[in-house]
């Protein structure tokens, strides 16, 4: 059995290479509001660990469906064909002399079809429905092939009822699908969908859902794992540097503080353009500049009002976090502290989270037994930090698993949408106990591995429920 | 699986996918361990297979030897327990039963004891190399291996100290399975001493000792301790007159000694096999396999919590999957076409050209040919007035010759002509054509307008730029009160 191909074809600038892009993930594919970008076919092979399962083809647009349809109803009149013939007719107008060069367009968009390519035509539902359609969609019911109408609302559904009316009169399957915004769920409905145009096509089709739904769950994993190792990486950050025995520690402080905080950002940019990496958006990677900060830099008030926790937030986690230290005391001593360690450690974390979210880190001054001093920033102890990175490494993760590859441009920053994204109670304090053992002292490397396992498996059930509201 | 990881590491990834898909595809379906195992078998290589098994060759060759040196103690011991005779020239079954079973079963039940005790005593630190139990047996053992082995362990137990806590449990219960190998190699050494003098010598069993013990006394013990075997070899256990005739005094008055049948002396040894078998060798068989189970679950536990190892599994499990082009995108040049297109007149200008001073229409006969039915006759005639205009479809359901028809009539009566468009369906080359036909049919020095009706200023420009590439000078578009300037995505 032949592997589905699946040529998406229609009308020019109706989104026919968005929609491509969006489900080949690709973001090479040429989208332009010019039409006739698409002059050639290009094929979008699926693979699952090599096997091929079902290929997308991309087409030009139609240009003379009208010259076409006139060619074939003639030839058919030639030779009083009958409708059974209609598919052979097609093959002779692509065979015939001089129509390769005087029709490129549609010799290119009917070449798969005619050898064996089910039909994915798109039209455009934010505008209404006009007469020259009709040539194309009679064309494309000419080659006999199985065949699937989808409407784009480009720029809104204004239109979408009656291109149902009208295109149901031509398919047995009508969808509707933004090509550039739609959701992985609907993109897979979608394919899904395409297994209905053939009985063998069914099978191959939804292993590749399968597939995809597998690869989609990895990459929020793999997601999570970064934006962990960029919180630990970030609460281990150090920055030292080696002065005279005679030098000012406290003239020198700006540099070093400006040294952390280039450091952070740095460490933070990695982070994001590994995040672009696990969703296949390496072209971001060039606007990495201007991602970096999400249009406000990391250090911004504004941002750690966005991201950051408040001040009874930061209470509250401290607290919970410090009651957690305290209570591995009271289990340590069996009990024999009456939960005085986690009363102990809940103020002390408490007063810690409201006192401690006003410096970012402290400086300390060391001698060198050979002389000289050594002057070292960080590592951090501010509550609120792990919580902004966490904050707007969940947005700018939430902006990326949202972006289809149609999408062009830089990401769009919504503020009130980030905003909208509080953290649950639980996960608070759940994370803060991961923050709390991440800053302690220094830790075995298993140990270390073992917490920033811990702390991305939280962050993953946070970027499932966050997928699971951006879904509803 | 250290070794191995650290080879992966080095691999490229193109290399280590094409590497994870084969063994994919060629599995299927199986457990995480078995992917792990058919990894490590398919993923070394040459040098590191090599390592490998010279490694587990060595280890091998290490049990071995420990079981020999545990059969030759075993023998050793049995053989001089057996050949010590006392003054009465008889073998004491006490000092052997002592020697042969007690002594090892509290060494074992000793070593037993040494984890849970370990446990209670250094709690978090129990499973750290180096806090197991095994008396140094782990040094000792290692130091029987050549250097060039040791070196490929110092590797692994390099991680084994850094890793403490994952592989200190595998640690132990290897010990466990060494020492056990070495107490059954003990015991088995020791049974098949007993067998090789009761067939080959002639033994003379007697029981002596200090304590106040009686021979009923002795028989009852015995007699629980034959147990185990008394139902189906009776004969294994001693007898109330075997206990009795064969006790011996150092020292024995003359009323105490009386012929006996040497035969009786060598009534013991059924029950000297029994008991080693019984006490020594068959609870030592039970704990090795027991450690040997043990190990081999520590060892999955440990194999799985390896550093890597879970993203060594997540990498074999999940699919390799590919849906992006093989080939380049090809631009067409059109779109890195920047020219601004051709020109473009607002419809009130149009208008005004079009009527004189007064007001009134001047442009003479004006024919406007709506393309694909892009508007209602009422609704162009009050856009357009007060021009008056001819109304003629074109494109869309009208076929290719009515279009010619349309064109020659043009071409024979009008006096103006605007072609009206809905301005956000773009440019076919089906209109360029149209045009073309047009063109040549109204002749040079003649404006024909295309009035974009629905369209934006993006529309427009697209328009401008397509109908450009007519070259036509006597090309121009009208623009119509626009239906918005919305920004937004629109794709090809």
């Amino acid at each position: 059995m032949a592997t589905p191909v699946l040529a998406v074809v229609g009308h020019p600038n109706k989104g026919k290479s968005s929609l491509v892009a969006t489900l080949a993930r690709d973001e090479s594919v040429a989208i332009d509001a010019d039409p006739g970008t698409t002059r050639r076919a290009r094929s979008y092979p699926m693979r699952v660990d090599g096997e091929l399962l079902y290929t997308l083809v991309d087409t030009p647009g139609f240009q003379r469906a009208r010259s076409v349809l006139a060619w074939l109803e003639a030839r058919a009149a030639d030779i009083e064909a009958s409708a059974a013939d209609r598919p052979r007719i097609v093959s002779e107008f692509l065979s015939a002399a001089g129509h390769r060069e005087r029709f490129p367009d549609e010799s290119e968009l009917l070449e798969p079809i005619v050898a064996g390519a089910g039909i994915l035509y798109v039209v455009d539902g934010s505008v209404p429905y006009g007469p020259e359609y009709e040539a194309e969609m009679e064309v494309l019911r000419w080659t006999g092939r199985p065949s699937m109408a989808i409407i784009n609302p480009i720029h809104g559904d204004a239109h979408v009822a009656s291109w149902q009316n009208a295109l149901g009169q031509f398919f047995r399957i009508v969808r509707v699908l933004d090509a550039v915004r739609a959701d992985p769920e609907t993109q897979h409905r979608l394919l899904k969908a395409f297994g209905e145009l053939d009985a063998g096509w069914r099978e191959p089709i939804d292993r590749a859902v399968e597939a995809l739904d597998r690869i989609r769950e990895t990459r929020r994993r793999a997601a999570a794992r970064s934006v962990a190792d960029l919180i630990a990486a970030a609460l281990e950050l150090v920055v030292e540097k080696r002065l005279d025995l005679h030098a000012d520690p406290v003239a020198e402080k700006p540099d070093l503080e400006a040294a952390y905080q280039r450091h952070l950002r740095e460490i933070e940019s990695e982070h994001w353009q590994m995040l672009n990496r696990i969703h296949g958006h390496e072209r971001l990677e060039a606007h990495a500049d201007e991602l970096a900060v999400l249009d406000r830099d990391l250090f911004s008030e504004g941002t750690w009002l966005t991201f950051g926790l408040s001040r009874r937030d930061l209470v509250a986690a401290g607290a919970a976090g410090g009651a957690a230290a305290g209570g591995a005391v009271d289990v340590a001593l069996g009990g024999a502290s009456v939960f005085l360690g986690a009363a102990a450690g809940a103020v002390a974390g408490g007063f810690l989270g409201f006192f401690g979210a006003s410096k970012l880190a402290e400086m300390r001054v060391i001698d060198r037994p050979l002389g000289g001093k050594l002057l070292r920033y960080g590592p951090s102890r501010n509550p609120n930090l792990p919580f902004v990175l966490l904050g707007r490494a969940r947005f700018y993760e939430s902006l990326l698993a949202s972006r289809t590859h149609a999408m062009r441009g830089d990401l769009q920053l919504d503020a009130e949408a980030a905003a909208r994204m509080p953290l649950e109670r639980a996960n608070r304090s759940g994370l803060e106990r991961h923050f709390s053992r991440l800053r302690g002292r220094r830790r075995a490397a298993l140990e270390r591995a073992r917490e920033v396992d811990r702390l991305s498996d939280t962050i993953e059930s946070i970027f499932r429920s966050d997928e699971g509201a951006a879904a509803l | 699986m250290v070794l191995a990881l650290e080879e992966r590491a080095a691999l490229s990834e193109v290399d280590r996918r094409r590497g994870d898909r084969e063994l994919r595809v060629r599995l299927g379906e199986c457990t995480d361990l078995e992917l792990i195992r058919r990894w490590l078998e398919s993923a070394s290589s040459e040098s590191l297979s090599a390592r490998v098994a010279r490694l587990a060759a060595s280890l091998r060759t290490l049990h071995g030897l420990l079981w020999l040196i545990g059969i030759f103690f075993g023998w050793g011991a049995a053989a001089a327990l057996l050949s010590i005779e006392g003054d009465e020239g008889r073998i004491n079954v006490v000092l052997c039963v002592v020697l042969l079973v007690l002594l090892p079963t509290a060494l074992l039940v000793a070593s037993l004891l040494v984890v849970p005790m370990e446990r209670l005593v250094r709690g978090r630190r129990r499973d750290r190399v180096g806090a197991h139990g095994g008396f140094g047996l782990g040094s000792l053992v290692l130091r029987l291996l050549p250097g060039s082995i040791r070196n490929d362990l110092d590797i692994v137990l390099g991680r084994v100290t850094a890793q403490g806590r994952l592989y200190g449990g595998v640690y132990r219960r290897q010990l466990g399975v060494w020492s056990q190998t070495l107490g059954l190699g003990f015991g088995l050494g020791a049974l098949a001493a007993i067998g090789a003098f009761v067939v080959f010598t002639d033994l003379a069993f007697g029981w002596s000792t200090t304590l106040d013990v009686s021979p009923s006394q002795l028989h009852r013990l015995t007699g629980i301790l034959s147990l185990p075997w008394a139902g189906f070899w009776p004969e294994a256990s001693p007898s109330l007159e075997l206990v009795e005739s064969t006790r011996f005094f150092r020292v024995a008055h003359e009323e105490h000694l009386h012929w006996i049948d040497p035969i009786v002396y060598g009534g013991w040894w059924p029950f000297l096999t029994m008991t080693v078998l019984c006490y020594s060798v068959l609870p030592r068989c039970v704990v090795r396999i027991g450690m040997g189970i043990g190990l081999t679950r520590a060892t999955r536990r440990a194999l799985r919590s390896t550093p890597g190892v879970a993203a060594l599994l997540e990498e074999l499990t999940t699919p390799e999957v590919e849906t992006r082009s093989d080939t380049p995108e090809t631009r067409s040049d059109s779109s890195a076409d920047s020219r601004s297109g051709i020109a473009a007149v607002d419809l009130d200008e149009w208008l005004r050209e079009g009527t004189d001073a007064s007001g009134k229409a001047s442009a003479g006969e004006v024919f406007l040919l709506r393309w694909a039915e892009a508007a209602d006759d009422d609704g162009l005639r009050a856009l357009l007035a007060p021009i008056e205009v001819r109304i003629r479809d074109v494109g869309g359901r009208r076929n290719l010759e009515e279009d010619a028809e349309r064109v020659r009539e043009c071409g024979r009566d009008a006096d103006a002509v605007v072609l009206c468009v809905r301005a956000f369906e773009p440019p076919l080359l089906e209109v360029h054509d149209f045009l073309a036909d047009l063109r040549a049919a109204v002749g040079p020095g003649q404006w024909i307008s295309v009035l974009l009706l629905e369209g934006n200023s993006e529309d427009e420009r697209t328009w401008r730029r397509g109908l450009a590439r007519l070259g036509d000078p006597w090309l121009r578009v009208v623009r119509s009160p626009v239906r918005g300037d919305e920004a937004g995505v629109t794709g090809e």
